[in-house]
């Protein structure tokens, strides 16, 4: 029975092909939109993802209030840092300082940041390449205890173009050995960045044990709040503060990646509602076919109930032929728009370099996206369906 | 002419209800495209507010930045002394200072806070030119080279309620730790950075930084300001020939109100155009349902169309009728979702009012918004109609009879 009935609306769709056809073109072209917008919002926040996941949830981040070693009005200090070594829950405590160095190199001088970065022993140079998610390009990272070494970042060669590693670089004056250069660290300021050891920063900077960043790496993470209320505790006291008077920001990994994913999901929402007026209007579109299909088929229609069909088996023909423009158009929109992403991160790699631009396509997009689609074909197909199964016998074996 | 609209019109009221569902889908995409577009140029109209202070006179120099902040800041050169005197020697130049632009903390009544701070140089002439920038004071007075330990607020915290105790004109608060008397606070603004900054003289705020010739920008005003481009560009060689810099690869940048604005316009309007792109699915979608509905109406009215051929239409007659029945259906769609689109715009700029406060989010509705959306709906409904329109007039009149 069901299936004859699909037979018959498959028969009919394919008799009206061009209105069908076009009818289709208005869901297929409003489900490819919505398609593409939400399978790259989805690969951009996988990729947000997996940057947090190279740093480790296992992290907390310390920053003096303002933009570190830029423009704060405080710093943080050693002292901040040996406090927070004594807090049940940290297992290791590192920093970092950010200071401007007047960098030259043949007949050019820039001034760069420079990160002067702890090299007291390899847990802790491990640790730090993790949290910013540093890789060595070219080179060799810092070892223990090594001085007047310098780490450059990705862009810059570019900078002082030529430079290789083992070249000679001044620093304020004096003479640093390039030992490595970094990957690409994602975002253009970073990757001018230059890195010395914390000592050698100090001499450079004639800096009193201040830092401008403090990392900490805890125990557990299932724990990681309560040491957080710890840490913030212990710097309170160190610091001589009080939540009133806080001048630095405790932040975990998780809470940065949750506020990047709120902002991007608010975006998402708002594309792929403006996306969805347009599958309002192919729905309208259906409707509109849909009608014409009915006044088409009235005599049709009138034959079929003469010889006995139950209005309810009417309608059931109308609402299938609604869902299968649906479900047709669905299908065609989440192909063509599956093209179109996959292109979009092709030259997102290719041309912009990022990788951050993988589209992604869970079964649940997929199937609630297809599921949507017949769900509007249906709901535009129940007026008209309703009209169908309605119409007057007699005067539709009279109809024209 | 006027015989093809009436038979187009009677005709579109012939089948109503398809008429009426096809109108729908072009009414939809204009509405949402209308609204968007004025609510983006509202948008735009609010971030050039952040703006407010740009001058058409002043050029403003600073170091490329290295990362998000306030203008400068993060950069990782300063300004000199050396720069500025440089600069003040350009021709065109009438007087150049530097600026820092300093976080600092204010503390009072037992609570911190984190501010951008100012300086305002200790040159009369300069001081002047500064402070031309400025609206009038919400209440006090400017500060002067006399005024050491002096400073004035933005209007927030005038206004708001920061230190849980009330600020005013003679009230003494801490900077850094160190003891400032507030001279005035200066008019609400619509930046918002301008109504949170502490603006202090040059000479307290090198003192409270520990700082001495690393400003952060600096600032140039011109004789004629027809001629700002010019200066501009003189600007730009020169401190580029000083720092040996290669063209196009500065590490500084040089702005004047027109730059400052077409930077931040041409961010904005290309979010704009992704956006209104994506709405516009929406008409083209609609234009598919006027093909769509012009088909089926061909094939209907074949019949019709033989008869009309028979008794000597021409074929551009046949034509004509069924291109403005589609044009009319993008018209009256247009018309409705402009005006439907305006309404959504409005409401949305009053909520938006409500929640920002007056004055910042302003809807303007050019002529071209009223008309330019109708007129375009009107022309995609005779392109989407062009192809059935054509299959109609090229109708055989003997097999069109038959049927």
């Amino acid at each position: 029975m069901n299936k004859q009935f699909f037979k018959l609306s498959w028969t009919n769709l394919r008799n009206r092909k061009l209105r069908s056809g076009l009818t289709l073109l208005g869901i297929v072209i409003s489900v490819m939109v919505i398609f593409v917008l939400i399978s790259l919002s989805l690969g951009l926040q996988n990729g947000i993802e997996q940057q947090f996941e190279k740093m480790g949830r296992d992290k907390i981040f310390i920053y003096p209030s303002g933009i570190p070693g830029v423009a704060s009005p405080t710093t943080l200090t050693i002292e901040n840092a040996n406090a927070l070594e004594r807090v049940s829950g940290v297992d290791t405590v590192f920093y970092a300082s950010i200071d401007t160095a007047k960098v030259a190199w043949g007949d050019k001088t820039r001034y760069l940041f420079t990160m002067g970065i702890p090299n007291d022993n390899n847990e802790i140079l491990d640790i730090i390449k993790e949290s910013f998610t540093m890789e060595i390009e070219e080179g060799k990272f810092f070892k223990t205890d090594e001085s007047k070494k310098i780490v450059i970042g990705y862009k810059i060669p570019q900078i002082f173009t030529g430079i290789e590693v083992g070249d000679k670089i001044s620093l304020n004056g004096e003479k640093y050995r390039v030992i490595g250069i970094l990957e690409t660290l994602g975002n253009d300021g970073d990757d001018k960045n230059i890195y010395i050891s914390y000592n050698d920063a100090k001499d450079l900077f004639g800096s009193d044990g201040e830092i401008d960043f403090l990392g900490v790496q805890v125990k557990d993470v299932a724990s990681i709040d309560k040491t957080v209320s710890q840490i913030e505790s212990k710097l309170d006291k160190s610091r001589d503060v009080d939540e009133k008077t806080r001048d630095y920001t405790i932040q975990t990994p998780e809470e940065l990646m949750e506020s990047f994913n709120s902002i991007l999901s608010i975006l998402t929402v708002f594309l792929v509602g403006i996306g969805g007026i347009s599958i309002l209007v192919g729905a309208v579109g259906i409707a509109n076919t849909m009608y014409t299909s009915v006044v088409e088929r009235t005599k049709e229609i009138g034959i079929m109930k003469a010889i006995g069909a139950k209005n309810s088996s009417i309608t059931t023909i109308f609402l299938i032929e609604s869902g299968l423009l649906g479900l047709i158009g669905g299908i065609l929109g989440m192909v063509i728009g599956l093209g179109i992403s996959e292109a979009v991160g092709y030259i997102a790699v290719k041309f912009a370099g990022t990788t951050y631009l993988q589209p992604v396509y869970p079964l649940v997009v997929v199937l609630s996206l297809l599921f949507f689609s017949i769900l509007i074909g249906i709901l535009s197909g129940i007026f008209p369906s309703k009209n169908a199964a309605q119409t007057n016998i007699i005067e539709a074996l009279r109809y024209e | 002419m006027k015989d093809y609209f009436l038979i187009a019109w009677r005709n579109l009221l012939r089948r109503k209800l398809r008429s009426w569902l096809t109108i729908i889908g072009i009414f939809i995409g204009i509405a949402a495209v209308v609204a968007l577009i004025s609510l983006g140029q509202a948008l735009q109209t609010a971030v050039s507010s952040q703006f407010s202070d740009l001058e058409p006179d002043r050029i403003t120099l600073k170091n490329a930045d290295a990362g998000f902040g306030p203008p400068g800041t993060t950069a990782a050169e300063s300004l000199t002394n050396r720069e500025v005197k440089l600069i003040q020697k350009v021709t065109g130049v009438k007087e150049a200072y530097g600026i820092y632009l300093e976080p600092v903390i204010l503390e009072y009544n037992g609570v911190s806070t984190f501010s951008f701070a100012m300086s305002i140089p200790m040159d009369k002439t300069q001081q002047n030119l500064r402070y031309k920038a400025f609206d009038d004071l919400e209440k006090g007075n400017l500060i002067y080279s006399s005024n050491t330990r002096k400073i004035l607020l933005g209007i927030d915290f005038y206004k708001k309620n920061i230190f849980n105790r009330k600020l005013n004109v003679g009230t003494t608060i801490k900077i850094n730790n160190e003891d400032f008397k507030i001279n005035g606070f200066l008019g609400e603004t619509g930046a918002f950075t301008k109504n949170s900054a502490t603006y202090i003289l040059e000479k307290d705020l090198e003192d409270i930084t520990n700082q001495s010739d690393q400003y952060d920008l600096i600032q140039i005003y011109v004789d004629d300001q027809d001629n700002i481009d010019t200066i501009a560009k003189g600007i730009r060689d020169i401190v580029r020939k000083d720092r040996k810099d290669t063209e196009g690869e500065e590490s500084f940048s040089v702005e004047t109100a027109g730059t400052s604005l077409q930077n931040m316009n041409v961010i904005l309007s290309m979010v704009n155009i992704v956006v209104i792109a994506i709405a516009s699915m929406a008409i083209l979608i609609g234009s598919i349902g006027v093909a769509n509905n012009m088909f089926t109406s061909v094939l209907e009215r074949q019949n019709e169309i033989g008869i009309m051929k028979a008794i000597g239409a021409r074929n551009i007659s046949v034509m004509s009728i069924f291109l403005f029945e589609a044009g009319l259906l993008g018209l009256f769609g247009g018309i409705a979702g402009t005006l439907f689109g305006i309404l959504i715009a409005w409401g949305i700029t009053a909520i938006a009012t409500v929640f920002l406060g007056e004055g910042l989010f302003v809807l303007n509705l050019p002529l071209s918004l009223l008309l330019g959306p109708a007129l375009f709906s009107f022309v995609v409904g005779i392109i989407a109609g062009y192809i059935p329109a054509r299959q109609a007039s090229q109708l055989n009149p003997v097999e069109a009879l038959r049927k």
